[in-house]
Parts: C-alpha cells; sequence; structure tokens
C-alpha cells in the first residue's frame, strides 16, 4: 500500500497545483468584450461557456487560462493582435446568457477601457505624419483629435499630435492595433478599472 | 448484441460532434444553428444551461438573472423528466473519456479499488454552492474538468490538464470510475433529483437468477442494484443509475430492462429462499 499512497499524494498534488496556480494570481486586469461591467460582477457572473468567444466574427476573444486565475475561462480581447472592431450588433453580448455582458445598444455605450497615448514612442508627437490612429479610430474628431501646433524652434514644421478624449473612448483598441510603432506600442487600452477582489 | 452499449457510444459521439459542429460547419461559430459549451448553448436560438452552473452564478453574483434561469430550467427539467444522471452516461464527454479509461483498466486485474461514499458528490455540490456564494466567484466553472475538457476541444489546448490528469490517474490507479462514482458535484446534483425520473431500469424478478452479472457492469456503483435483485422493488430505485443500459445488455436471462416507471409498487411478493437470492454475494 505504500505505492498507493505515494500515488494518492502525486494525485493531490496536480490536484492542488492547479487550484493553487489559480489562486495565485488573484484576478488581472484585461481588456474585457464590451458590456462588461464590474471586474467582480464580471467574475461572478460570467458562467465561462465561451460563447462570445464563438459569436465573435473577427475570432478577437480569447478564454482566459490559469493565467488569469480566478478569470480562467472568462473572455478577453488582445488588442495589438485583434481588437474589438465594434459590430453594430454585438453578437458577443446578445451571445451571453448571464448579462456578464450586457447593457449595450450603441457603439458609444461600451466603455471596455480608455486608450493612453506614450508621447516619447509616438512618432506624431516627433514631427512626422502618422495619424493612423486618428483615421483609423471608429469615433474619429471625437475620441481621438489631433492636436496641431507649430514644432517649437521650427518656422516651417507643424506637430499633429493625436489627443485622447477619455470621455468619448471606449476603448475598443483599433487604434493600438494600428499603431505603426513598436517595442513599445505608441497608444494602448487600459481595461477599465478592475475592483479589488474579496 | 450489446444494443444499449452501441446506442450509447453513438450519442455520445453525436454530443461530441454537435459541440465541434461551430469548428467545421461555418466560418463563425455563433452562426451555426448548435454553439456553445456544456455551461450554456444555444440550439435555433433557444438557449440552454447548465442548471448547477446556473446555480452558481446566481449565488455568486446575488443577483437573478430570469432569462438565464430560464434556459438552465429547460435543461433541469429534461433530466428531472427522464431521470438525472442520464446526462453522465449518455452526455458527459469527461465520462466519455473515463470510459475509455476503464476499459484499458479492467486488463489490469490487480489494481485497488478504494470504495467511498456515494453521497460525497452531493456534499461536494453543497460545499461548491457554499463556495460560490462566499467566494463571489461561481468556483466550479473554473475546475470542472468538463467545462475544462469542453474549453481544450474548442478553445485551444492547455486549460486545467492538471485536474484531468489527476482525476485520470485517480480513476486508473485508486479508484474504479472513483470520480464519476463518488465525487463529480455535477453526477451529485443530478443524481438527487434523479429519484424522481420516470424512465427506470426494471426487473423481472421470475427471470432474474441473482447470477450478478449486472452488478459486475454497473457503471454507478454495484449496490445500487441490491435492492431490485433481492426482490425489494421492481425497479432501480437510487437516484445514481444513469440508464447506461450496461446491465441490460450484460443480462443472459432478459430479466432487465428501462421503461417506465410503474406508478404503485407491483404486488412482488413471491417468496423466494434464500439460498437462491441474495445470500450468495
Amino acid at each position: 500500500m505504500k505505492g498507493l499512497g505515494m500515488l494518492k499524494t502525486v494525485i493531490g498534488g496536480l490536484a492542488a497545483y492547479e487550484l493553487l496556480k489559480l489562486l495565485k494570481v488573484g484576478s488581472k486586469q484585461v481588456l474585457r468584450p464590451p458590456g462588461a461591467g464590474d471586474e467582480d460582477e464580471f467574475l461572478a457572473l460570467c458562467t465561462r461557456c465561451g460563447k462570445c468567444n464563438l459569436a465573435c466574427p473577427y475570432k478577437s476573444i480569447h478564454m482566459g487560462t490559469s493565467d488569469l486565475g480566478l478569470g480562467l475561462g472568462t473572455p478577453f480581447i488582445n488588442a495589438r493582435e485583434s481588437p474589438c472592431w465594434l459590430c453594430e450588433d454585438f453578437p458577443c453580448v446578445e451571445a451571453c446568457p448571464t448579462t456578464a455582458l450586457s447593457g449595450i445598444k450603441k457603439r458609444r455605450d461600451v466603455e471596455m477601457g480608455v486608450a493612453v497615448i506614450d508621447k516619447k514612442a509616438c512618432i506624431s508627437y516627433q514631427g512626422m505624419r502618422c495619424e493612423v490612429c486618428y483615421r483609423e479610430c471608429p469615433l474619429i474628431d471625437e475620441a481621438i483629435k489631433l492636436d496641431i501646433y507649430l514644432k517649437p524652434d521650427d518656422a516651417t514644421h507643424a506637430i499633429f499630435g493625436p489627443v485622447i478624449d477619455p470621455e468619448k473612448c471606449v476603448g475598443c483598441g483599433i487604434c493600438e492595433h494600428k499603431c505603426v510603432v513598436n517595442n513599445p506600442v505608441a497608444i494602448k487600452v487600459e481595461p477599465r478599472k478592475a475592483g479589488g477582489l474579496f | 448484441m450489446k444494443k444499449w452499449l452501441i446506442i450509447r457510444k453513438l450519442v455520445q459521439f453525436l454530443v461530441l460532434l454537435l459541440f465541434l459542429s461551430p469548428l467545421f460547419l461555418v466560418e463563425v461559430a455563433g452562426t451555426n444553428f448548435f454553439y456553445g459549451s456544456l455551461s450554456s448553448s444555444e440550439v435555433f436560438g433557444i438557449r440552454l444551461s447548465d442548471p448547477l452552473g446556473a446555480l452558481s452564478v446566481t449565488l455568486a453574483a446575488k443577483k437573478v438573472v430570469w432569462s438565464f434561469i430560464f434556459s438552465a430550467s429547460i435543461v433541469f427539467l429534461f433530466y428531472f423528466l427522464i431521470s438525472g444522471r442520464v446526462f453522465c452516461s449518455w452526455v458527459c464527454p469527461v465520462n466519455t473519456f473515463l470510459e475509455f479509461i476503464d476499459s484499458i483498466r479492467k486488463r489490469f486485474k490487480k489494481l485497488p479499488d478504494v470504495h467511498f461514499n456515494l453521497n460525497t458528490k452531493k456534499y461536494i455540490a453543497i460545499l461548491i454552492l457554499f463556495l460560490s456564494f462566499i467566494g463571489r466567484v461561481p468556483i466550479f466553472e473554473l475546475i470542472s474538468p468538463i467545462s475544462n475538457t469542453i474549453r481544450n476541444l474548442l478553445f485551444g489546448w492547455g486549460m486545467g490538464l492538471y485536474i484531468i490528469f489527476a482525476i485520470v490517474l485517480f480513476d486508473f490507479f485508486i479508484s474504479k470510475r472513483g470520480w464519476c462514482r463518488y465525487f463529480c458535484p455535477v453526477g451529485g446534483f443530478y443524481s438527487t433529483i434523479g429519484k424522481a425520473g420516470q424512465f427506470r431500469v426494471k426487473i423481472d424478478n421470475e427471470k432474474c437468477i441473482s447470477c450478478m452479472q449486472c452488478k459486475k457492469v454497473c457503471f454507478s456503483h454495484p449496490s445500487i442494484l441490491d435492492p431490485a435483485i433481492n426482490g425489494e422493488y421492481s425497479y432501480v430505485t437510487s437516484g445514481d443509475c444513469s440508464l447506461c443500459g450496461a446491465c441490460i445488455d450484460t443480462c443472459t436471462h432478459k430479466a432487465l430492462s428501462i421503461g417506465l416507471r410503474p406508478y404503485k409498487q407491483k404486488e412482488q411478493q413471491i417468496q423466494i429462499p434464500n439460498e437462491v437470492k441474495g445470500e450468495k454475494l
């Protein structure tokens, strides 16, 4: 029976390892699909069925692995790889059975996060004409506006700097996806504030 | 002819095919006639949800979403009317997999088979609901080998594999079909409503010769057949019976069948001498 006892320890260990991995991370702040409320409420309401993932026509919604801790099996979006393209009918919200994703009628209702510009990395702020994020933004001239001014100490060149309006930005991440600068990306979506767990 | 085995394997295969169908039938899974997982899915626009999952989510979020409860009650009523644990042997993908493990296990004669209390899984189900309530997270949805098996198939490899691996080792080396018999809270939930099911394994005590072959193949637990074999009841009363049909397939005397539960317990007062019935175990 000695072997059996050892095997039980191994089996218990494997199960415990998986559980501890979940608890260790707690909940991590990630970009949720449109219609997700407060993070605590979202973790409670999401039944982790993955229907939003299956409903997304752009395959933008991924399912969290144990890296997400208690968010295992919950949907998230990696905006750089594939953002939320803000479908007119929001099939992900439509698919959600538990209202973990809900309350979205039109694009402007979405509150996934807010884009933040890293002015040091952004080439527009160095005097180049880029403005890709501004042109690609589905809420052009609302969520991202251009701040045009003469380059200091330069009478012929101007700066076309994109500026985010945090009130209007829905956090879809299209700008982050399209940004031409790499390492670091000059514009990133910060997920809406996550409440503390417990 | 193992009639029930063949039908059941077919159904198990079709269920898996149904869940995987969005991946190869359509470009966008959500446009398929069926999509979703065992936690919640949609067939021709009708929403279906797992009742235990719905309970834990409701308790965790402390918010009643009526459409969600409704979608879960369709599934609940279905199993309530047929027999709770029909889910286990006909639908559950983990059981499909563990059956395969068990068929390998059978070739090794000397493996130990530790028994536990059959009610353990019900207590675990209650514990999980309680933990969901205080932890504010539907805890079993995270670790459930059932959800994770479907997730691994649908969304990519690597979710909760350690738990599935632990269960396989446990079933193989420690307890025959141990996870399903004693520990799975979904099975526990369905076994509590199992007694009410309208379909039952019935026994014809005049044909039964108490050879106990059925007990050897029983999926749930051999002991659940005892009251019927001993002639106390004309059908298997235990909520643990999953109507897998293995006992019927194996019965050489055609004493067993699946049918509607008799409303009145038939008078089964034929006196059978003890040395013939039951004492042989």
